[in-house]
């Protein structure tokens, strides 16, 4: 048994050792972790930085993110807690029947960052301005609340999340501040519960937070049809005839799934595409969307490049404006009221979870380069 | 450098033990000895310094234990060692103390710069103790040369957080461990080093993380009672998987290298007394105490008052040794406490006592000390241990992973209340292990090594313990 015990503890040693060689030539392809982190600093390594430490605690915190086979070993562990503890990460909510929720989503359900009444009155009140201002020089503005998974559907969530929804929250402020004026606003929330004794489950993915491409479509059409509603067939139209059941997924589909990090795949429902017409006059609109990645789900939906304009605009968070390719530039760097003139409709939208800081200060900076370009 | 970190288990393993292996046997020491220097040094690079330093007095001291003077170098080398760790470990409490006392008074404070706490300085100074004492007393002859001395106390794997090896437990070895370089060593070493690893990575850390929600809540007052029973019931495992993890992987680590280092803890929470605790829990920590403290106070040769005096005295040190922290001192004179009652009566008693009973009453008594151990105050501790009695008024959501390792917790704590279980235990980790042993021992290798990997990859939370002290 010599031998035995001998290969096994010099291949112990050498398969540590290869995770040095795995982390400095990257012999074996492996797929990169998804979600955001920081890649700590390390310093050079000198006889101060040694003596003061500081080249070894950066270089242990380095290191762990260094490692040869890390996302291999992570997604071990994750899939190790995931099968016996049924646990994932920490923002993401796992529930029953494979359903998977974003904290941020059933922390707004259950009135987490909830804003003063007065603060939503306030914001509200600019996004009026906002709309009667574009409406007189012929712009049309809506407002689109995204749906949310957790207000959808929260009877999977299990016994420790509560199910109820909790007042005041800044959906419902958002809503009756909102009826109060004129803007049109297309609440997808209520939308889709009207939908849910037929659809049932179906509305989401049980894999992601954002909804099914059904509801982008949806949400392209509202907005096409909000669009066109003046010159009717001046604009193409992409109207929802139906919708259908399949096993593919967008990469939206797998948002939540793909953060759990797991080694195996995530189990998966089927999910509910639209069958979209599109129609055969008019042109392309110009789009000019304000908000969160609800808009950018849009980008996945092939239909959505047969009916918008590539004149249009998408402006994520108010921050980068983001183009067709997913390349991005600082909004700092454009006029909203030259690409407001130059639209068909402007829209912002906005699911619950980012409602806090909705409309993003967007009126503000409208109106600022308004006064700017006003100013000889 | 911790043990549980993957630059350690990644890097600096395959590359020290690979090169250990292949260097020449005269090679092995000096291979060792800078392996040892640059572990340390990667925590504390200036301390190293003051290290070699001392051991080198230390060296030079100990080459007059043969004078008439004998007696005196040996005082100055134990008030040069005491001094050091009194210095670096105790000044910082002896001022805040005393700025205390100052300000109660109305006198003006002590200008204090705190005085960093070098890693190990515990262990290494009651290794160094336990070197120079030896000599001394001609238990073994000292060292011909200083990097054997210096090998012997800055040994990696026991340098940061024991066992305490005394010196004459490894002279031998230090000089002449040939035949100890074996296969069924290195086989050996590496399953209780990824043993001790699972310990401290899959059970401790996981309570640890809970314990630690309960003691550094940042509203005391409002955690219920049944939150502080599950913090100390973490807390009692999770400092018991976490050290006893840490020397098992120093002792495999050691074992790995062809040295034999004392065992450290023998099921310590089936003990049937607080005296038996103490001849399971940090084992080598009590023989030191025993030897190099109780015996030469007068030991079991006295009797009456001075013996309880004593031996309070000892567990009193043994509190302090662990942190400057009245804490401690409170925990060593809590169990000293108990320790007393049962050379008086309470021994008598339990011998009256279904053994289970005992074991569990001493379990509790232990499970109350480690509130106390691991509260940051006084006030805290006494705080929590009453809310503990005052009424069950909800606890926390226990969840699947909270109960799967408590239950492996608990299980590995207490299976040697089974007849014989400790026999099997020995046999399967000390003895030479037949051809069906060997591939068990591979396929736990070969589980737990990975999911400790990626359990340190996968979280922020690995803090050891003991290197506090």
């Amino acid at each position: 048994m010599k031998w035995l015990k001998n290969i096994f503890f010099f291949g112990v040693l050498a398969a540590l050792l290869m995770t040095i060689v795995q982390a400095r030539y990257k012999i074996i392809d492996e797929a990169p972790l998804s979600g955001a982190y920081n890649m700590p600093d390390t310093v050079p390594l000198s006889l101060n930085t040694w003596f003061s430490g500081e080249f070894q605690d950066l270089y242990s915190a380095y290191y762990e993110y260094k490692m040869g086979f890390r996302p291999t070993f992570i997604r071990l562990h994750n899939e190790f807690r995931f099968r016996l503890f049924n646990k994932g990460v920490p923002h993401v909510i796992l529930a029953r029947e494979n359903q998977l929720y974003e904290w941020m989503y059933w922390g707004h359900f259950r009135g987490y960052l909830a804003q003063p009444v007065d603060t939503v009155r306030e914001r509200v009140k600019r996004i009026q301005e906002l709309k009667d201002h574009l409406e007189q020089s012929g712009v049309p503005f809506m407002v689109i609340i995204g749906a949310n998974k957790a207000r959808y559907m929260p009877e999977y969530l299990r016994a420790n999340y509560g199910k109820e929804e909790v007042l005041p929250n800044n959906y419902k402020t958002y809503l009756s501040a909102l009826d109060s004026t004129d803007i049109k606003v297309v609440d997808f929330n209520q939308v889709f519960l009207d939908m849910k004794p037929e659809m049932g489950k179906k509305m989401f993915p049980n894999s992601g937070t954002h909804w099914s491409a059904y509801g982008m479509g949806l949400c392209l059409d509202s907005i096409l049809s909000y669009a066109n509603r003046r010159n009717p067939e001046s604009l193409k139209q992409a109207r929802v005839r139906g919708h259908y059941l399949a096993d593919s997924t967008l990469p939206s589909d797998l948002d939540l799934a793909d953060n759990l990090n797991l080694l195996l795949p995530y189990p998966l429902n089927s999910n509910l595409f639209p069958e979209i017409e599109i129609g055969t006059s008019g042109r392309k609109t110009r789009i000019f969307a304000i908000g969160d990645s609800f808009y950018w789900n849009l980008y996945q939906l092939d239909e959505f490049f047969e009916v918008a304009d590539t004149g249009g605009h998408y402006w994520y968070y108010n921050r980068s404006e983001v183009h067709f390719d997913n390349s991005k530039v600082p909004v700092e760097q454009l006029n909203p009221v030259e690409i407001a003139a130059h639209s068909d409709i402007v829209v912002i939208i906005s699911t619950e979870a980012n409602l806090d800081t909705f409309p993003f200060g967007f009126p503000k900076d409208f109106f600022r380069s308004l006064a700017a370009k006003k100013q000889p | 450098m911790i043990f549980s970190s993957n630059l350690f288990l990644l890097v600096f393993i395959p590359i020290f033990f690979l090169v250990y292996y292949g260097v020449p046997y005269r090679l092995k020491n000096f291979w060792a000895l800078a392996g040892s220097a640059f572990f340390y040094a990667w925590g504390a690079p200036l301390f190293l310094f003051v290290l070699i330093g001392s051991v080198a007095l230390d060296f030079l001291i100990s080459k007059t234990f043969h004078s008439q003077n004998r007696k005196f170098w040996l005082w100055v080398s134990l008030i040069l060692n005491i001094g050091l760790l009194a210095y670096f470990k105790y000044a910082n409490f002896f001022v805040e103390n005393t700025n205390l006392m100052l300000g109660n008074f109305g006198f003006e404070q002590l200008e204090w710069t705190a005085v960093a706490l070098p890693i190990g300085i515990s262990f290494f100074t009651f290794q160094k103790i336990s070197y120079l004492i030896d000599v001394y007393r001609g238990v073994r002859p000292r060292l011909k040369y200083f990097h054997d001395h210096l090998l012997y106390i800055i040994l990696f794997p026991q340098l940061i957080a024991g066992p305490i090896v005394r010196y004459n437990e490894i002279a031998d070895e230090l000089l002449d461990r040939k035949k100890e370089i074996n296969a069924d060593n290195r086989f050996l070493g590496l399953f209780r080093f990824v043993i001790g690893l699972g310990k401290k990575v899959l059970i401790a850390n996981v309570l640890g993380v809970e314990a630690d929600q309960v003691f550094n809540a940042d509203d005391a007052e409002k955690v219920n009672a049944g939150t502080i029973w599950y913090g100390a019931i973490c807390y009692t495992f999770q400092i018991y998987f976490d050290f006893s993890g840490y020397s098992d992987m120093a002792i495999g680590l050691g074992r790995m290298m062809g040295f034999k280092f004392p065992e450290n803890f023998n099921n310590p929470y089936v003990s049937r007394s607080i005296t038996e605790f103490w001849r399971r829990w940090h084992i080598t920590l009590s023989n030191w105490m025993r030897d190099y403290l109780y015996i030469p106070l007068g030991g079991n040769r006295v009797k009456g008052v001075r013996l309880y005096v004593n031996l309070w005295t000892v567990f009193i040190f043994s509190g302090l040794w662990h942190g400057a922290s009245w804490t401690f001192v409170w925990w060593g004179i809590y169990h000293g406490f108990f320790l007393v009652l049962e050379r008086l009566f309470l021994r008598k008693f339990y011998d009256r006592l279904p053994p289970i009973f005992c074991t569990l009453l001493t379990f509790f008594i232990v499970l109350l000390g480690w509130v106390l151990f691991r509260s940051e105050t006084l006030d805290q501790a006494l705080f929590f241990v009453g809310k503990m009695f005052t009424g069950f008024d909800g606890g926390p959501r226990l969840d699947v992973e909270f109960w799967l390792v408590i239950t492996l917790a608990f299980l590995f704590s207490f299976m040697a209340i089974i007849p014989r279980v400790e026999v099997w235990q020995h046999r399967f980790l000390f003895e030479r292990p037949a051809t069906l042993r060997t591939l068990i021992m591979i396929v736990i290798i070969l589980i737990i090594l990975p999911l400790c990997i990626g359990a340190i990859s996968g979280s922020g939370f690995n803090p050891f313990i003991y290197f506090r002290f």
